[in-house]
């Protein structure tokens, strides 16, 4: 009977398939046309530089070291190093005139040279999406860099501290001895503290395991989020047959007919489902075929379980929606306001890094992020089932919870 | 067969049926007659089991049809007033999915849906997606689809509304084949010609009441022989209201701020009648006389027309 009922929802669509083929498509033609966009192996594209202010309220050596990194070597193609008074730096921060500002206390030299503990203070612009992330990311580095400095370095330091201390001039034989530790701990330190710059800029936007080109890395991490986004808009349109049905009578007539209430609800599920996978199946298809996406056959099966399990909780969680709500109308008004949010937050339309720490808490809830989240790693870590286990959990579990609540709440309405 | 025994719903504080029994026998076309809002949707609802009553019950063959379940939607066929039917579909694939849902399927299938498509006329354009049809061919989908499985019950909620009276003919001569065939019909309507043209007894329900059952024959007899006059103008209340006593043949069956409706013996002419209201200072705008007819019975059980 079931059977029967979906085999006739598929067959309505097969006979009205532009709508259907056109919502398909859009994902496609968002994540070719960004990809184009954005796409660094144009060779002309450039990242836009980190405008970072600069507030030595020190002045010492170790400051300057400090602030002076930022205008050499990768770091310089990175950052728009500046000097300014902190007051300066917070007024122009303020007045989004720069993406971050960094501190340097009074002292810091100081302490670092007696071994204490000493902090700088990072102020970032949250009106700028990438930029001060990469401030902060780079200054934790190089603090954690100082710090690892000074525990390697401890014999040229207490050399120079003790004479400083004795207040007399240093004889060429002791500035001998320093140089010699000092060449000694630049060999021992060079190998931590110039690769991690490398490794900073191999972090930023493609993980360094992908053995992808850039702009397929681009077409494909845009189109995880959107292929997913776009699923749970086909879903909620296919969901709209609830309504259809009752409208137009077709409804009464079922429930009077032998398949009964359980029977029609299961089936519009099931329907739903079915129409959401074959959207999805369409778009990578068209992705495997004409854009040249690969996997292992391991990571096809990992992507089918992934995609089962997406398209089952969104399917819940839009049948429990249309269960809820009493009009079309209602129906209408609040699912593509859920949706949106669920992918803004899940990380479907922006990566996930670029959104505030409590909109990355939030998106721990979102299905979208644990389908996005699920399909980068397939086709960019070559994730294991083990690795993904979280993923699937998730998102069977919430499939079944809200598919359950929405097949009751529809008995609960239809049965008379 | 079926059996309607004090059968209550309520909307709130509104009660849509209040207290309605009747009984159809084995292929009879039996009768709703109401005006909209009498109450005739919400009782076929209930006898197809999409609503449950507040009070009452429905029995099929003796057994309560809410025990039945399944069994009971089986021998049911219902024809909703709205046009109910896949438009993407064509007409043979809509009777295809109906049928497969009562269990016919292979030669008897096709066999049943060649013989719907031809009562319906709708055989030549069996293959075309549904909403290229006119609306009369729509309905005669709607009614073919509710026919497909042979049912034993058939609930036809008012079906030939929106159709033209080509279409009309034609279905109603349907609705008498599938009677032939020994199917219990159960026909709601607000037109007059149609309960009339059509059924074997009939029930005529108004604000969710019972006001009358039986054959037709047995519910002109609620008129008798009488005529209804109806006359629409200027007249003085206690003048139309005495009027009876001077001749007293003549009833009194409605009386409004500008209208009097009497019964008036077959037997009896008009011209005397008309004599007397003029010489009462009647000013006649329009007068409309009613052979005995169900409408006749409506009016003189409600004091308004059915259409009204």
């Amino acid at each position: 009977m079931i059977g029967k009922l979906i085999r006739k929802d598929l067959l309505r669509r097969r006979r009205a398939p532009a709508g259907f083929i056109a919502l398909v498509c859009l994902p496609l033609l968002n994540a070719i046309l960004m990809s184009a966009v954005f796409s660094p192996s144009s060779g002309e594209a450039e990242w836009p530089k980190v405008e970072l202010l600069i507030a030595d309220n020190d002045n010492s050596l170790g400051s300057q070291l400090l602030s002076g990194a930022f205008g050499r070597g990768q770091l310089a193609e990175l950052f728009d190093a500046e000097a300014v008074s902190e007051e300066t730096g917070r007024d122009r921060l303020a007045r989004d005139m720069a993406s971050a500002l960094l501190i340097i206390p009074d002292g810091f030299g100081g302490d670092l040279l007696e071994g204490d503990s000493t902090e700088l203070v990072l102020v970032v612009n949250p009106s700028q999406a990438f930029a001060p992330k990469i401030a902060e990311e780079t200054v934790r580095f190089l603090a954690e860099g100082g710090d690892r400095l000074l525990r390697i370095g401890t014999v040229p330091i207490s050399m120079i501290r003790d004479q400083i201390n004795r207040g007399s001039d240093m004889s060429d034989g002791q500035i001998a001895a320093v140089s010699i530790q000092v060449r000694d701990l630049v060999r021992k330190v060079e190998k931590q503290f110039f690769p991690p710059l490398i490794e900073l800029a191999e972090e930023s936007v493609i993980p360094q395991q992908s053995q992808r080109p850039g702009g397929e890395r681009l077409f494909l991490s845009i189109l995880c989020g959107i292929s997913v986004f776009t699923l749970f808009f086909v879903i909620e349109i296919m969901a709209r047959d609830f309504f259809r049905e009752a409208e137009n009578q077709v409804l009464s007539r079922l429930l009077a007919a032998p398949p009964g209430v359980y029977s029609f609800v299961i089936a519009k599920l099931g329907f739903i489902f079915i129409a959401g996978l074959l959207a999805h199946i369409l778009v990578w298809g068209i992705a495997v075929l004409f854009f040249g996406v690969r996997l292992s056959p391991a990571g096809w099966g990992l992507f089918a379980l992934l995609s089962i399990g997406v398209i089952f909780a969104f399917t819940g969680i839009i049948a429990l929606l249309y269960a809820v709500v009493r009009s079309r109308n209602q129906a209408l008004a609040v699912a593509p306001a859920v949706i949106i949010f669920l992918s803004m937050v899940g990380g479907a339309m922006v990566p996930l890094s670029s959104l505030p720490p409590f909109m990355q808490r939030i998106a721990l809830v979102s299905p979208v992020h644990w389908g996005v989240d699920g399909l980068k790693d397939i086709f960019f870590f070559n994730s294991s089932f083990s690795s993904l286990a979280l993923h699937f959990v998730l998102l069977y579990g919430l499939g079944l919870l809200f598919s359950s609540a929405a097949l009751m709440t529809f008995t609960r309405r239809y049965r008379p | 067969m079926l059996t309607i025994n004090e059968l209550v719903k309520s909307y709130g504080g509104l009660v849509a049926v209040d207290h309605i029994s009747f009984e159809v026998r084995e292929g009879e076309i039996f009768g709703v007659l109401g005006p909209n809002g009498a109450g005739k949707s919400t009782t076929i609802n209930m006898i197809a089991s999409l609503l449950k009553p507040d009070g009452g019950s429905i029995l099929l063959d003796g057994t309560d049809i809410a025990s039945l379940g399944e069994r009971y939607r089986r021998v049911l066929g219902l024809v909703p007033q709205e046009v109910a039917i896949y438009e993407e579909l064509s007409a043979r694939e809509n009777l295809s999915f109906w049928a497969s849902l009562y269990g016919l399927r292979g030669a008897k299938r096709r066999n049943r849906l060649d013989e719907v498509l031809d009562l319906s006329g709708l055989k030549e354009r069996q293959e075309e997606p549904v909403k290229s049809f006119s609306g009369g061919m729509k309905r005669r989908l709607n009614m073919a689809i509710g026919l497909v499985h042979k049912p034993r019950l058939l609930l036809l909620d008012e079906p030939t509304v929106g159709i033209d009276p080509q279409g009309r003919h034609r279905m109603l001569d349907t609705v008498r084949h599938v009677a032939s065939e020994k199917t219990s019909i159960i026909y709601t309507t607000h037109y007059l010609d149609e309960a009339e043209a059509l059924c074997d007894r009939l029930v005529i329900i108004d604000h969710g009441r019972r006001l009358a059952m039986g054959s037709q024959e047995e519910i002109k007899g609620i008129v008798g022989e009488n005529r209804l006059l109806r006359i629409v103008g200027g007249f003085e209340r206690d003048a139309a209201e005495s009027l009876p006593r001077e001749m007293p043949e003549l009833s009194l069956v409605a009386l409004g701020e500008d209208e009097a409706t009497y019964a008036l013996p077959m037997s009896v002419g008009t011209g005397q009648f008309l004599e007397k209201l003029v010489n009462r200072g009647f000013k006649i705008d329009n007068l409309s006389i009613k052979e005995p007819s169900l409408d006749s019975v409506f009016i003189k059980l409600t004091g308004r027309e059915l259409r009204d």
